[in-house]
């Protein structure tokens, strides 16, 4: 009980006290630099501003010294909790995330995932559909046409990304035969032949000669370099379940205002601005666990690294460097992705929400049903093949 | 076996623990700064900001002009349909998840149940899109 909560409390620590005012400060700089500004200067700590550094902290302060008010006509019970819960989901969904594998400290063996859940990846399908109440409840209990349109935005692309957001991970299930993330990141510390589809048809003479080179190369058998399509599919969905560029059409600022977050000021919207960040730290951790490898470094499974530092200082203490190598790791892509991600989300232009729906029902789901086909066809040839 | 349910307990508790915090906080500020804003003391409970919660807008709306067509009918546009077929895809959905993690085990003959069970979806998905329901 203790452990869990200190590893509760260890990864809330992180999301919140670092990854929230960073994504902040990198999403402003970044906008700042595409529109030709200096950015964040305001927040000054003896004459200096760190970069802009101090503007999270500001922002958070101005915001939750506003004036909260609700609006006549609204929900109030619904008003009340749906910040809430938009800010509790996606934390909760980094909960199953694993920051590092299993170790053997002697008489400690720590597991660095708060919920390993057997399921765990259905808890993210499940999220994704509870995150619905979050901001669907906000834009109708506000009363607000504006809101009341955001919200009916939000709920189409939500219920519409759902189906192909599972659908596209279903791939991954079967090459990695789990539902449970922190054994999908264990698979993906091995590697794989490139050309292991012709190794298992026994294509004659492949292997030997010109081929030789060709037949060796390994690759890390990451879920991207397995399913190619399912990443760009996840990406997809997970981009519009983010609600940010290219999509996000339900707080499209230049058409319905704020959206479902129209008429909320003050701590209540300061919440729903950093369940906005969450989103995105979560969308990296996924991306990161499910296709990236996770803690994994490529090339150098977990063993292979344990065994090489035992050999000069002992199993115990080669085991704590190979967890603080793996946490390190891990945390590096999840920031490797944001920066990635806030570069892109800054210089896409925002889809319209007719289209966000279109492109879930007729592009995402064809392709994640054919991704599903090729991956069954795949496996049943290669176990039949060897 | 319910001890792996405990991290995620944990964590939703903490979260909306954290959340509900934040907005004390958010209260207690209000509090402190609202009487500097007036002029007025600090201390002067009677100058508090709305702690209440009271409706200080007029209307759900302020400022703008009222839109032309209210929301629940703009609902009805094409959320209804696209709610109705999230239901038949995702509870067909939620069947794949299962076969795909024990697809190994149950093999060609699987994978053939599969495709008979998905042969309705996948008709339904063309009679669905040919019919406009996505336009």
């Amino acid at each position: 009980m203790i452990a869990v909560l200190a590893k509760t409390t260890l990864m809330l620590a992180w999301a919140i006290g670092l990854m929230l005012p960073g994504i902040h400060w990198g999403q402003a700089r970044r906008r700042a630099m595409m529109g030709g500004r200096a950015g964040p200067q305001a927040a000054q700590l003896s004459g200096g501003t760190i970069g802009g550094a101090l503007q999270p902290v500001a922002d958070a302060l101005r915001l939750l010294s506003q004036s909260d008010e609700i609006p006549a006509g609204a929900s109030r019970l619904a008003y009340r909790t749906a910040p809430i819960v938009a800010f509790a989901i996606p934390l909760s969904v980094l909960a199953i995330v694993p920051f590092g594998s299993r170790y053997d400290l002697g008489r400690f063996h720590p597991n660095l995932v708060v919920a390993d859940l057997d399921w765990g990846v259905l808890w993210l399908f499940a999220a994704a559909l509870f995150s619905l109440y979050g901001i669907v409840s906000a834009g109708w209990a506000s009363g607000g046409p504006w809101s009341g349109w955001g919200a009916i935005r939000a709920g189409g692309e939500l219920l519409s990304l759902s189906v192909p957001l599972g659908l596209s991970l279903v791939g991954l299930f079967m090459v990695f035969d789990s539902l449970k993330l922190s054994e999908m990141v264990r698979a993906q510390d091995t590697q794989v032949a490139v050309f292991a589809l012709l190794e298992g048809l026994g294509v004659e003479g492949w292997g030997e000669g010109w081929g030789a080179p060709l037949g060796a190369l390994r690759l890390p058998a990451w879920g991207i370099f397995l399913q190619p399509l399912a990443f760009g599919l996840f990406m997809a969905c997970i981009a519009i379940e983010s609600r940010r560029r290219p999509f996000g059409a339900s707080v499209c600022e230049t058409e319905i205002v704020a959206g479902p977050l129209t008429d909320y000021s003050g701590g209540r919207l300061a919440l729903f601005v950093m369940a906005s960040h969450l989103r995105l730290v979560v969308a990296a951790c996924l991306t990161v666990s499910l296709f990236l490898g996770g803690w994994s470094l490529p090339y150098l499974s977990q063993e292979r690294i344990i065994a090489s530092i035992a050999v000069y200082y002992g199993e115990g203490f080669a085991a704590i460097l190979c967890l603080a190598l793996h946490v390190v790791v891990f945390l590096a892509k999840v920031v490797a992705v944001i920066v990635l991600w806030l570069r892109f989300e800054t210089v896409l232009p925002r889809m319209a929400e007719d289209r966000i729906r279109e492109l879930c029902w007729t592009a995402l789901l064809p392709l994640a049903s054919i991704n599903i086909l090729i991956t069954a066809l795949a496996i049943l040839w290669l176990e039949g093949a060897t | 076996m319910l001890a792996q349910y405990l991290g995620l307990i944990a964590t939703i508790t903490l979260a909306v623990g954290f959340a509900t915090a934040l907005l004390g906080l958010a209260r207690l500020l209000r509090r402190r700064l609202e009487p500097r804003a007036r002029g007025g003391p600090v201390h002067d409970e009677s100058s508090l900001a709305d702690e209440s919660d009271e409706p200080a807008e007029p209307g759900a709306f302020a400022c703008g002009p009222d839109p032309e067509i209210p929301p629940p009918e703009y609902a009805g546009s094409g959320l209804r349909g696209v709610a109705i077929l999230f239901l038949v895809f995702q509870a067909g959905a939620l069947t794949f998840y299962l076969w795909g993690a024990t697809f190994r085990d149950g093999g060609l003959g699987a994978a053939a149940h599969m495709a008979w069970f998905a042969l309705p979806l996948v008709f339904g998905l063309g009679h669905a899109w040919a019919r406009g329901a996505f336009e």
